[in-house]
């Protein structure tokens, strides 16, 4: 199967996911184009974080298809540990290394799984630090850096496999509200490089700013999806009306 | 008197080196045992699990004294004929991988999850995740724990009496029965036990200090 120029980049078909007899996920459907930026949002308990962790199979799923740049997988024969190469994800705690240095924290991975010689990687790491804004905090422990700092660390580190896609599970929901810009300032440069994102958040300034697409998902399933000013300014589920009047959409 | 002194702290010095030495192999194969098996109870390896429960709890629910003596008296019986050297370390080795066993399971459970989701969301393996993210984080938080341990294994290092192996408190139970100086004699031998029981410990302080995480309150 090859990816022709009309197949999206990311399709996710029919996705369910259950918990015991508790079902998540209710048959999800959505096409990622190559460098589109699709922000999720949705109350607690919707599916959100569960559906961003089947991309890079976190989350295994009851039924479905993932097809990512023209391959199922899950058709048991792509290797997990090479998909996730490609998915790169970053979570809400950060949850750096707590051991090691800001740079190793980058390093590691790559030195392993890429087998990249250390003076490569840590080039590249510097790098990417330096384009997070942290150039000066090689040497520094994760606890030793603020929120906000962390989660860009996290950022750069998950940039360092090269990934084709992004994941993004509620990344400023844990930072006091002046570190969520410096955090956002990021993911909206990314954004601008054509990285393709699916961007779980609260943050509607980010999802208009910056979403191509804004999904709106409530008990695992997709309500309403389209242009984020359309779905935030006119939205056309009363489902959609109540959650976004509980925000400052 | 001078002379009889000195022969005597010479004889226990011995004694203290042959102490040492059956402590230093037991602490290092107890702690050995300790990371594989609790790393095993960690990853629920089905089977594997149930045995390893059994040696945890055949060896901490029976005196260390019986275990001796079964070593010693009943393997013969099966055509296993331990020296009391061999005896000692292997005693004080299982006896000793058995705690560590516990107190390792219980470091690799502390180790924060998202930080292992983490690493395998980047692609490591998972076995390599281990390696580099469980195992590090685990072992500061178990330092403690294993350093008790260590230091009773080499307390109880003293039991080795029962079958005859030339330690500490065997000599020294061997000078008082030719010289009858009880309290000079078993003074020294606490003297040493203490001094090298306060030499591990402020070690282990020395270690936790060394491997402290900055800015982390772990590890304390």
């Amino acid at each position: 199967m090859s990816t022709g120029p009309a197949a999206p980049f990311l399709d996710l078909r029919d996705i369910r996911v259950s918990y015991g007899s508790n079902e998540v996920l209710k048959g999800v459907n959505l096409s990622v184009r190559q460098g589109e930026v699709v922000v999720i949002i949705g109350p607690s308990g919707s599916g959100k974080s569960s559906l961003l962790r089947t991309v890079n199979m976190l989350q295994p799923v009851t039924r479905g298809e993932i097809v990512l740049e023209g391959e199922d997988l899950l058709s048991g024969k792509q290797d997990v540990n090479k998909v996730r190469q490609r998915v790169g994800m970053v979570f809400q705690h950060y949850n750096l290394f707590p051991h090691l240095t800001v740079l190793k924290n980058l390093t590691l991975v790559p030195r392993r799984v890429l087998r990249e010689p250390t003076a490569e990687s840590e080039a590249r790491a510097r790098e990417l630090l330096a384009k997070v804004g942290l150039a000066d905090k090689v040497a520094s422990y994760p606890d030793q850096l603020s929120g906000g700092q962390q989660q860009r660390v996290a950022i750069a580190r998950a940039l360092m496999m090269r990934p084709h896609v992004m994941l993004f599970d509620e990344v400023t929901s844990a930072l006091d509200p002046q570190l969520v810009r410096e955090v956002l300032n990021v993911m909206k440069d990314l954004a601008r490089s054509g990285m393709t994102m699916l961007v779980v958040t609260h943050e509607m300034s980010f999802a208009r700013e910056v979403g191509d697409t804004l999904v709106f998902m409530a008990d695992g399933v997709v309500v309403e999806k389209g242009h984020p000013a359309d779905v935030l300014d006119r939205p056309s589920h009363d489902r959609t009306r109540q959650f976004l009047s509980h925000t400052d959409a | 008197m001078q002379t009889d002194l000195m022969k005597e702290v010479t004889e226990l010095l011995s004694g203290l080196g042959n102490s040492l030495l059956i402590s230093a192999i037991g602490i290092l194969l107890g702690i050995g045992i300790g990371i594989v098996l609790g790393a095993i109870r960690h990853a629920r390896i089905p089977v594997a699990n149930i045995a390893i429960v059994g040696f945890v709890n055949a060896f901490r629910c029976t005196p260390l004294l019986v275990q001796i003596f079964l070593l010693f008296y009943a393997l013969p019986d099966i055509g296993i004929r331990l020296t009391p050297f061999e005896t000692s370390w292997l005693a004080l080795a299982l006896w000793g991988g058995a705690y560590q066993t516990e107190v390792f399971r219980a470091a690799f459970e502390a180790v924060p999850k998202g930080e292992v989701t983490a690493a395998r969301a980047l692609g490591l393996p998972a076995f390599q995740t281990f390696l580099d993210v469980t195992l590090p984080i685990a072992l500061r938080i178990a330092i403690t724990g294993a350093t008790t341990t260590a230091i009773t294994q080499f307390r109880s290092s003293s039991f080795m009496i029962v079958v005859g192996y030339q330690e500490l408190t065997y000599v020294a139970n061997r000078i008082v029965s030719d010289t009858f100086k009880v309290f000079e004699t078993f003074g020294i031998a606490c003297l040493m036990y203490l001094l090298i029981c306060s030499i591990l410990s402020a070690a282990s302080r020395a270690f936790e200090r060394r491997l402290l995480i900055p800015g982390l309150g772990v590890v304390k």
